[in-house]
């Protein structure tokens, strides 16, 4: 792959990368890429959706209601913004 | 001077009962050996020495009140992304650094029921991946066996704490392999549960639809009588089976017939020395009473290529909430897209940015259908086979690695070579079956071997009976 193209995967992710990691990771990613497509050898057109299990969990929900009421699990939160403004979360301008 | 060696939880139950020693002797005993090798073994990243007084005071109240159970006061290490409120839980990454645990682990609060006395948390792989405990931020974990050896991982830290009688037993995490993996690597018994049979509330997520927590132990006993603590219906993680669905599993009885997925086995690029263990295994079985028989298996060969798309992607979206804003590390710059990257760039190491990126590529336009979707469907066809396997046979059998533990430093710079480590791992966690990691003896330079038992769905009670019977073998 590219160096380009990882420098743009990076973008996406949010990743602050150096040029030497860029161009190790197109390295490797060949690699890795081509033991992972060896799944394009499975024929899917056999594939038979089987009937969904009923042992599998599907679509779970519950009521919106407040389960853990613990004072100190807020405080501990707030404790660790890294940059706050009494109990307020400080981010930088957004617009 | 207590037999550490030979205890368990039974035994520990017993003595501490009768007398023999107190629960503080016992703490007292794993202090002193951990004060003694974990410099050098770097088994534990920190030991919860401010509250294990009130830990083991409750504990000694549950004895005298009468409500013991046999986990009461036995000494456990838990990994460190397991949140136990008030402690520190990193997951091993500099990202998570000094973060404290804001509540309870769905499996602490089972531990803390039980008056368990919980040690410290272990030393893994940053965040989880890897397969050697190498890619932590704060060091590598060392092999007991051979201290220049690697432990596995993963759960490096929770199998070495056990390993070299640091904990009677300890908790790792499974995404892929990590407590089966170092359970064989470090002579130990370690399962994979259930999908969804321990809840994960409170656990640090890698890939979400794999995730499982699972425990390590000396003995098939040891690692059920925990199993059957952690185990259980949480409302808070939505992917927990029900107590309807547990309770109505046909629980029927043994074939007496063990499967072996012979190609898949040839595949698997066995060392020589692992594959006449593995024989030898097939014939204790037998010796036990068993019928092993050969299964066709042509699906179970894609499970790692399937598990190396499937868990990247998740891991690229799960990760996305580290974003230096709310909480972990971060990095100041000009603009808010400076403190995402410079933070998540420097947070994250090394092994952790890959995977990000590769998940991104993945899951990006142009590659979602001919990677991600292509192997969700591949991902069914291997869960398929492996039901019909389950119709013939009562568990199939397999090395749990193809190799014994490898040297410090090897594989490090060759990922596919890393990443092999799993390649018998990765049917049952695609699949959501349990699997189960026992010793199986020593291989010529004296470094532990293990055998993997799969069975299937929601079916521990059969990889115990099963296990204690090759256990009474070797």
């Amino acid at each position: 792959m590219k160096t380009e193209e990882i420098k743009r995967l990076a973008e996406m992710a949010r990743l602050d990368i150096d040029d030497s990691e860029i161009k190790e990771i197109s390295d490797t990613f060949g690699s890795i890429l081509d033991y992972v497509g060896q799944i394009q050898e499975v024929s899917d057109g056999s594939l038979k959706s089987e009937e969904p299990d009923e042992f599998i969990p599907f679509n779970i929900t519950r009521e919106d209601v407040v389960m853990q009421n613990n004072p100190k699990s807020r405080e501990n939160i707030i404790k660790q913004f890294p940059d706050k403004d009494n109990d307020f979360l400080k981010v930088k301008q957004i617009l | 001077m207590i037999d550490l060696k030979n205890l368990t939880i039974k035994s520990a139950h017993e003595s501490i009962k009768r007398g023999d020693f107190s629960i503080r002797d016992l703490v007292n005993e794993y202090l002193q050996v951990i004060e003694k090798d974990n410099s050098d073994l770097n088994a534990y990243l920190e030991i919860f020495s401010n509250d294990l007084e009130s830990q083991i005071k409750k504990a000694e109240n549950m004895f005298s009140d009468g409500h013991d159970t046999l986990l009461t006061g036995i000494p456990i290490a838990i990994k460190d992304n397991i949140l136990f409120e008030g402690h520190i839980a990193s997951a091993s990454s500099k990202m998570l650094g000094s973060h404290i645990a804001t509540y309870d682990a769905f499996v602490v609060k089972k531990l803390k029921e039980n008056g368990v006395i919980i040690l410290g948390r272990t030393n893994m792989d940053e965040f989880a991946m890897g397969s050697s405990t190498q890619t932590s931020a704060y060091g590598v974990t060392r092999n007991p066996y051979d201290r220049e050896r690697v432990p596995g991982g993963s759960s490096g830290g929770s199998a070495v704490a056990v390993a070299s009688d640091m904990a009677l037993i300890s908790l790792g995490t499974e995404t892929c392999g990590s407590v089966r993996q170092p359970a064989s690597f470090c002579g130990l018994v370690g399962l994979k549960p259930t999908y969804g049979s321990v809840s994960r509330n409170g656990i640090i997520s890698m890939g979400s639809s794999l995730d499982q927590v699972g425990p390590f132990g000396k003995s098939v006993e040891d690692v059920e009588i925990l199993y059957d603590a952690i185990c259980g219906h949480d409302v808070l993680d939505s992917t927990s089976i029900s107590n309807d669905i547990r309770s109505r599993v046909k629980k029927s009885p043994l074939k007496k017939k063990i499967g072996v997925p012979k190609s898949f086995l040839e595949n698997g690029g066995i060392d020589e020395e692992v594959l006449e263990n593995f024989r030898n295994s097939c014939d204790k079985f037998k010796e036990a009473g068993y019928e092993v028989i050969d299964i066709s298996s042509s699906m179970m060969r894609y499970s790692l290529a399937v598990y190396y798309i499937i868990m990247p992607a998740e891991v690229s979206s799960n990760l996305a909430r580290y974003d230096g804003i709310r909480y972990g590390f971060s990095k100041d710059a000009d603009n808010l897209y400076g403190v995402y990257t410079k933070s998540r760039g420097q947070g994250f190491g090394k092994e952790v940015r890959r995977r990000i990126l590769l998940g991104t590529y993945i899951l990006s336009h142009g590659y979602y259908d001919a990677y991600y979707n292509k192997a969700l469907k591949v991902r069914d066809m291997i869960t398929n086979e492996l039901n019909k396997i389950f119709g013939d046979v009562d568990v199939f059998i397999t090395p749990t690695v193809p190799f014994t533990a490898f040297k410090l430093g090897e594989k490090m710079n060759d990922p596919i070579a890393m990443y092999m480590c799993d390649i018998f791992s990765a049917p049952a966690n695609l699949s959501k079956v349990p699997s189960l990691s026992i010793p199986s003896g020593l291989s010529k330079n004296g470094l532990p071997i293990g055998l993997q038992i799969t069975a299937p769905y929601l079916r521990e009670d059969i990889l115990f009976e099963i296990g204690k019977d090759f256990e009474k073998q070797v």
